[in-house]
């Protein structure tokens, strides 16, 4: 008994002596307004009403008589895109508030709307609001399809952003690369469906392509897959979904200006997993692709070759044969990946 | 399915093949027809006038799980559990699912190593590995509450406080003639999520025990548990997840006569490393508990006692003993919506027993979200992080005797403040007393009242607004009626006032903000209707369920619903 008795005492010491909390708190501070809590001149505004988000960044103005916790709240009257700016501090000002046009959930803010901009602080009953008018939203690399105001071809193709989708697909197993008005859809209203069914359980039903015409290569402004992001909203359809989509791209290797099926240049490819839920920005570095053509000589990922890209979907098992994919907003980033 | 359907005929042949030769075959079965009919009274404020939000409901689903045991000699056991879903509504197999639910290979190596491979429940310590269970819940609870619990609690695999996971579990005891009686070791590696090369890792989980069992006097143990995300099986952006947790704990017994007096312990330490490759940012997270108390139990009265202090670190973080049963942060399924539409009802305390789609299967790396009303005072479970103080736990009798009562009281702080320097206060009050009124009037037939208090206390800086109280009464009547047939009638209450600051979290588990939370809310859950035992495995039950739900703050949300419950459980 004397002995446990030292051994419990010794282990709790040891214990005790193993972390010891200097902070006054822990967290965030909390920040919590004052029962005299007051924004000076009730005053709260924007650096400019009207902004280019191409080139501005703008940022709020505010002063209050106590260190709190504030948040400004934004949100598009149309797109209903919201961003969150919040901090602890005395006053908002250019260091942090910040805003360049981008958003805090898969909606994306368009030009021409007015953003509400409503600041609230902790523990404080009341609001402040003002209006933004965004001239020309954020722009992101090279757009590949906005599917907005596309230009049929009256045979199930289109132009849009001046490159040419078309879809090609296995017999019999199509209603494919539909235009689809989706309230949730992240740029404007607009989104692509890719539906069908898989009849002869060849795990495909269809592909949505696009490829660059003049120049024959897509020209991103990089050559080096490290650098290159292709980015895309994908509508995931939650765990039990059934179906992938695949972005797979063509190279030109040997500037022929044409490009061959039969494996002799770079095919490269990169399978999403739809298991998940909503809308979900899917960015894919170049690099994290993986090569297709085998028997290509060249085994190189040039994203400067590119000049066909697509966008295949097809069933994950044999036993699920019917399915659909939603994608929006296909684009490639230098650099980074698309910051939405 | 072709595909699926052929390994089922194939499976099922090959069964049947084998147990014509041997007879090591045998089945299991586990059978449930619902069928549940609710309404909002259309009197409430929360569809009045509402002419596109769903009124009714007529739902519910045939189950049948089949379980295959194929016992081919004394160490080897396996058995798979095919499930058959055919939703209410359904005619010849329309709409039906044919699933695999369970796989399990169990066997014993060299007569010494018991293992077990495939799906596997796991529960370690509190602190280590536990499933705590939902927080309304209540071992003197209603009949028919119970009902809709187990049903959920099976088809979640909540058997107890185990997690279910699937790997390898193996299992070994040594005995000793002197010093020491046995020793027993258990160890266990699983894989609890499956990377999908985008926003999920693979998650590696594993562990493993050692007790050494002295004799009548003293228990040791060592527990390690270990869980790590496998590098590159998800993007950049994902916060790649490693926490390790080492414990020891002892239980001594001291007897004299008519008692035994128990001194035991748990303490330990846990180290997280989180690590997002994006922004090449790391946090390191280091902490420790420590639980210890004194008790006594009578060796021939169903009595005990136990006092106990326990201190659980700032940033103590078990993924394993803090993962939540329950998502707070979901809506239900029953009758969603309400206000035209526009609003999407919050769950309530029938929802959190009756509702499997709130319910989380799986363990999650960081602290997830939780509605203060339900339980504030520890919503992780005993290892709830940032918490310190005492416990006065008692018991007399148990569920079988003419009085059974169990009393569980805590008196808890903070460790550290959470975004001010003044620490919260909690006071956690639970009480439950079973009266068999049966066994004193002398009456064969059963007639048993139950009653329960959940009392919870949160009192913080004034400044703050931390101000926080909620209730949770049960009452329970079972009476029989007819020889198998029972009378089932109870009620469960809930009243929470007050506002507390909801702290959220980001991937790292760092407190980022705070969200206000004010509530004034009551809630109620009355039901009555009859049991009818066919069997120790086999009932059937017809009970109606009343809800009430009043918003005190906006009573536009108040609402009653009805409901007609039917159920046919069997087991064989």
């Amino acid at each position: 008994m004397k002995k446990l008795l030292i051994f419990l005492f010794s282990a709790a010491t040891v214990i005790s002596a193993c972390k010891k909390y200097n902070e006054e708190f822990t967290g965030a501070p909390l920040g919590i307004a004052p029962d005299d809590f007051a924004v000076v001149n009730n005053s709260f505004a924007v650096s400019k009403n009207n902004p280019n988000f191409i080139n501005d960044t703008i940022y709020f103005m505010a002063t209050f008589n106590a260190s709190v916790t504030w948040k400004i709240r934004l949100k598009g009257e149309l797109s209903g895109a919201i961003k969150i700016i919040s901090g602890y501090s005395n006053s908002i000002n250019a260091n942090n508030s910040k805003w360049n046009g981008t958003t805090d959930i898969a909606k994306l803010f368009r030009g021409g709307e007015n953003v509400n901009a409503s600041l609230t602080v902790y523990g404080w009953t009341d609001s402040l609001t003002t209006t933004i008018n965004i001239v020309l939203p954020k722009k992101h690399g090279t757009i590949l399809g906005r599917f907005e105001n596309i230009v049929p071809d009256g045979a199930g193709n289109f132009t849009d952003q001046g490159l040419y989708w078309f879809s090609s697909f296995d017999a019999n197993e199509k209603e494919f690369m539909n235009k689809v008005l989706d309230a949730d859809a992240p740029e404007g209203n607009y989104c692509i469906q890719l539906k069908g069914h898989d009849a002869n359980g060849n795990y495909y039903i269809g592909k949505a392509g696009l490829s660059s015409s003049s120049p024959f290569t897509f020209a991103f402004g990089s050559s080096d897959a490290n650098k290159v992001y292709f980015n895309l909203y994908v509508k995931g359809e939650g765990a039990g979904s059934v179906a992938k989509l695949v972005i797979e791209t063509f190279e030109d290797d040997n500037d022929d200006h044409v490009v061959y099926y039969d494996n002799s240049e770079d095919k490269y490819s990169s399978t999403i997993d739809l298991g998940f839920d909503g809308w979900k920005l899917i960015s894919i570095k170049y690099s994290d692709f993986v090569l297709e053509s085998s028997s290509s000589p060249y085994k190189d990922k040039n994203p400067d070759k590119i000049h066909l890209i697509g966008f295949y979907c097809g069933p994950k098992s044999a036993s699920a044969t019917s399915l659909q994919v939603q994608f929006d907003f296909p684009t490639v980033t230098v650099d980074a990946p698309m910051i939405p | 399915m072709k595909t699926q359907k052929l390994i089922i005929t194939l499976f099922l042949s090959l069964c049947f093949i084998f147990s014509k030769a041997q007879s090591p075959f045998y089945f299991t079965g586990y059978g449930r027809a619902l069928i549940a009919k609710s309404a909002y009274n259309e009197n409430s404020n929360y569809v009045k006038n509402d002419t596109t939000s769903a009124k009714k409901s007529l739902a519910g689903n045939f189950v049948f799980d089949l379980g295959i045991n194929v016992k081919p000699s004394e160490i080897l056991k396996a058995n798979v559990i095919l499930r058959v879903n055919n939703q209410f509504g359904g005619f010849f197999s329309t709409g039906s699912l044919l699933e695999f639910r369970q796989i399990q290979i169990h066997g014993i190596l060299a007569k010494k190593i018991a293992y077990s491979l495939g799906d596997i429940d796991l529960q370690m310590t509190k602190y280590t590995l536990f499933n705590s269970y939902e927080a309304t819940r209540s071992e003197f609870e209603a009949e028919a509450f119970k009902i809709r619990r187990n049903i959920i609690d099976y088809d979640n695999f909540n058997n107890g406080n185990q997690w279910r996971v699937q790997g390898i579990q193996l299992k070994t005891k040594i005995e000793f003639e002197k010093i020491i009686k046995d020793l027993s070791l258990s160890a266990f590696g699983s894989r609890i999520k499956a990377s999908n090369f985008i926003n999920t890792p693979d998650r590696l989980l594993y562990g493993g025990t050692l007790k050494i069992h002295q004799g009548k006097s003293l228990d040791l143990g060592i527990n390690f548990i270990g869980i790590n995300d496998l590098p590159g099986t998800a993007q950049d952006t994902v916060v790649s997840y490693a926490n390790k947790i080492i414990t020891g704990d002892f239980a001594y017994t001291y007897s004299t006569r008519n008692l035994n007096f128990i001194a035991k312990s748990e303490l330990g330490t846990s180290n997280s490393d989180m690590f997002q490759a994006k922004e090449n940012k790391r946090i390191k997270n280091y902490d420790h508990f420590i639980d210890a108390s004194l008790g006594v139990k009578h060796k021939y009265l169903p009595f005990k006692i136990f006092v106990s202090y326990r201190f659980i670190g700032n940033e103590y973080y078990s993924a394993g003993a803090q993962s939540r049963r329950i998502n707070d942060n979901i809506h239900p399924t029953l009758l969603p919506n309400g206000l035209g539409g526009s609003n999407n009802r919050n769950m309530n305390i029938f929802d959190r027993f009756t509702d499997l789609n709130l319910y989380n299967k799986t363990i999650t790396t960081t602290l997830s979200y939780y509605l203060p009303m339900y339980n504030n005072v520890l919503p992780y479970g005993a290892a709830t992080p940032n918490r310190k103080g005492y416990t006065l736990e008692t018991e007399y009798g148990n569920s079988d005797s003419v009085f059974y009562a169990q009393v569980n009281a805590q008196m808890l702080s903070e460790v550290i403040g959470v975004g001010i320097s003044q620490k919260r206060n909690f006071i956690l009050f639970n009480a439950g007393a079973t009266l068999n009124l049966h066994k004193i009037i002398g009456c064969k037939k059963l007639l048993a009242v139950s009653s329960a208090i959940k009392y919870e206390n949160t009192q913080g800086a004034t400044a703050a607004k931390i101000n926080l109280q909620s209730s949770i009464v049960d009452f329970a009547l079972t009476f029989e009626i007819l020889k198998n047939l029972n009378f089932s009638s109870g009620i469960k209450f809930l009243n929470a006032k007050g506002s507390e600051n909801i702290i959220l979290r980001d991937a790292f588990n760092n407190i980022t903000s705070y969200e206000q939370f004010k509530v004034g809310n009551t809630q109620s859950i009355i039901t009555t209707g009859l049991i009818y035992h066919l069997s120790k495995q086999t009932s059937f039950a017809a009970n109606a369920f009343w809800q009430l739900n009043n918003n005190h703050q906006n009573s536009n949300e108040n609402y009653a619903v009805h409901q007609l419950f039917f159920s046919y459980l069997l087991k064989f």
